[in-house]
């Protein structure tokens, strides 16, 4: 080889694969997402609920500049763990992508069209020379004509559709705590204060207005709304997360 | 702009859970009666159907690419395509070659999870859900027996019946208009399409 030694190889260029048929830039972007702070996806068939922390990560930041949850379109809601500006990019696709359907068609967008458009990109990313992937994995949460969804978009442009689903840092921890308190039947409410306690799970100390963003839609309004900050308060404190 | 003059009359009604359309079969070449037994009302899905007047190749290009998108959205969406989804794209493309027109008229009905929809589609792309609507040269006729005896809970039955009075009405005094009327049910189930005689009038 005369470009360097063939040990080196497979992980530069990501078009490459590695003798076990790997992509390791695939694979090395996903470390972002464990790194990224933590965000839970939860939904029954009445209800779906994203709720994510922020930092401050600097002393005197405004944290009303820091948004965690993105509006895609009346009808969806989205966030994500990773490299935060890969998900803008990404946030802003999604939402190119939702207005370009209802301008076509005169009608929301299904919310798994959303997703796969937004996975087509992201596969392509592991495909073409020249570039990264997306760092970043994205949680979409929405209501249309087939019900109340959320799904989870992999690094390599996969997506699953989840009951419930966590990411960042605090994923283990919050997953264990969805997997025990779940359940069917939950309505919007509870679907808050689940996705609040597993986000205190996962955290270091309790939550508070400034370090907590939710986001929920019901089937019956098929409208994504965020908590103001004197709503998430209650919350807060009706599920017990604030000590 | 000068009117647009299609040679044909179709028309269509919305009642409970129901399209009806009908249109005549006579296809004609200035005066000359090109073709007796033209079929002026195409199946785009399972659950959609399209009435046309105007050129015959634009209009059957155009049922024939509407086939198209409603596949192919059955295939990357799961669910049929609604009928308001349908004829917003048709109105898009029409507007997309407005300097190129396609010189079509169509009504599009279909039943879909909404309930029955009827969209009048013209040829730069206004598109216009009604309750019932006309198209062709014999429009007027058509309009006004449609207009008297429309009610949004007929019958199917009573629904062809006045349809097929309408067309008959064009077909008696509109030259570019003849021959006979084909009548289309759309429901949940489906289509079906039926010929029938054009009502003598008294004289």
């Amino acid at each position: 080889m005369a470009f360097g030694p063939p040990a080196m190889g497979y992980d530069r260029a990501i078009t490459v694969f590695s003798p076990e048929g790997k992509l390791y830039q695939v694979e090395y972007a996903a470390e972002n997402i464990k790194r990224g702070w933590t965000t839970v996806a939860v939904r029954s068939d009445t209800a779906a609920v994203i709720a994510a922390e922020r930092k401050r990560i600097a002393p005197l930041i405004d944290l009303k500049s820091i948004e965690k949850i993105y509006l895609i379109d009346t009808h969806v809601g989205s966030s994500f763990a990773g490299l935060a500006a890969d998900g803008r990019i990404l946030i802003d696709y999604a939402r190119k992508v939702a207005m370009n359907y209802r301008f076509v068609y005169d009608e929301p967008a299904d919310i798994e069209y959303i997703v796969r458009q937004v996975c087509d990109v992201k596969q392509l990313y592991t495909q073409h020379a020249g570039v990264r992937p997306f760092g970043v994995s994205l949680v979409f949460a929405g209501a249309d004509r087939k019900g109340v969804h959320v799904y989870k978009t992999e690094i390599n442009g996969y997506y699953f559709s989840y009951l419930g689903v966590a990411m960042g840092t605090g994923e283990s921890a919050a997953t264990e705590y969805l997997e025990k308190n779940y359940r069917p039947d939950m309505s919007k409410d509870d679907l808050i204060k689940l996705a609040l306690g597993a986000l205190r799970a996962a955290a270091q100390g309790p939550l508070t207005p400034e370090t907590v963003e939710v986001g929920y839609i019901t089937a019956d309004e098929k409208i994504f709304r965020k908590l103001t900050p004197e709503e998430a308060a209650e919350y807060i404190k009706a599920a017990g997360v604030d000590k | 702009m000068k009117a647009l003059t299609t040679g044909t009359t179709t028309a269509g009604v919305v009642l409970k859970d129901a399209v009806v359309l009908a249109a005549d079969k006579r296809a004609t070449a200035g005066a000359y009666i090109a073709h007796k037994k033209v079929r002026k009302i195409l199946v785009v899905d399972d659950h959609i159907a399209v009435t046309t007047a105007g050129l015959v190749a634009d209009n059957q290009m155009l049922a024939s690419l509407l086939r198209n998108v409603a596949k192919q959205y059955r295939i990357s969406h799961g669910v049929p395509i609604s009928v308001k989804a349908l004829a917003s794209y048709l109105g898009l493309l029409l507007n997309a070659y407005k300097y190129y027109p396609f010189i079509v008229q169509m009504l599009v009905g279909g039943v879909d999870e909404t309930g029955p929809h009827l969209y009048q589609v013209e040829w730069f792309g206004d598109h216009i859900e009604e309750k019932y609507a006309v198209t062709g040269s014999g429009s007027y006729m058509a309009i006004a027996v449609l207009e008297q005896g429309y009610r949004p809970d007929m019958s199917i039955e009573e629904a062809k019946e006045l349809l097929q009075r309408a067309v008959s009405a064009s077909i008696a005094r509109d030259a570019f208009s003849g021959e006979a009327v084909d009548i289309a049910v759309i429901t949940a189930e489906g289509v079906t399409i039926e010929t029938r005689p054009a009502l003598r009038l008294s004289l």
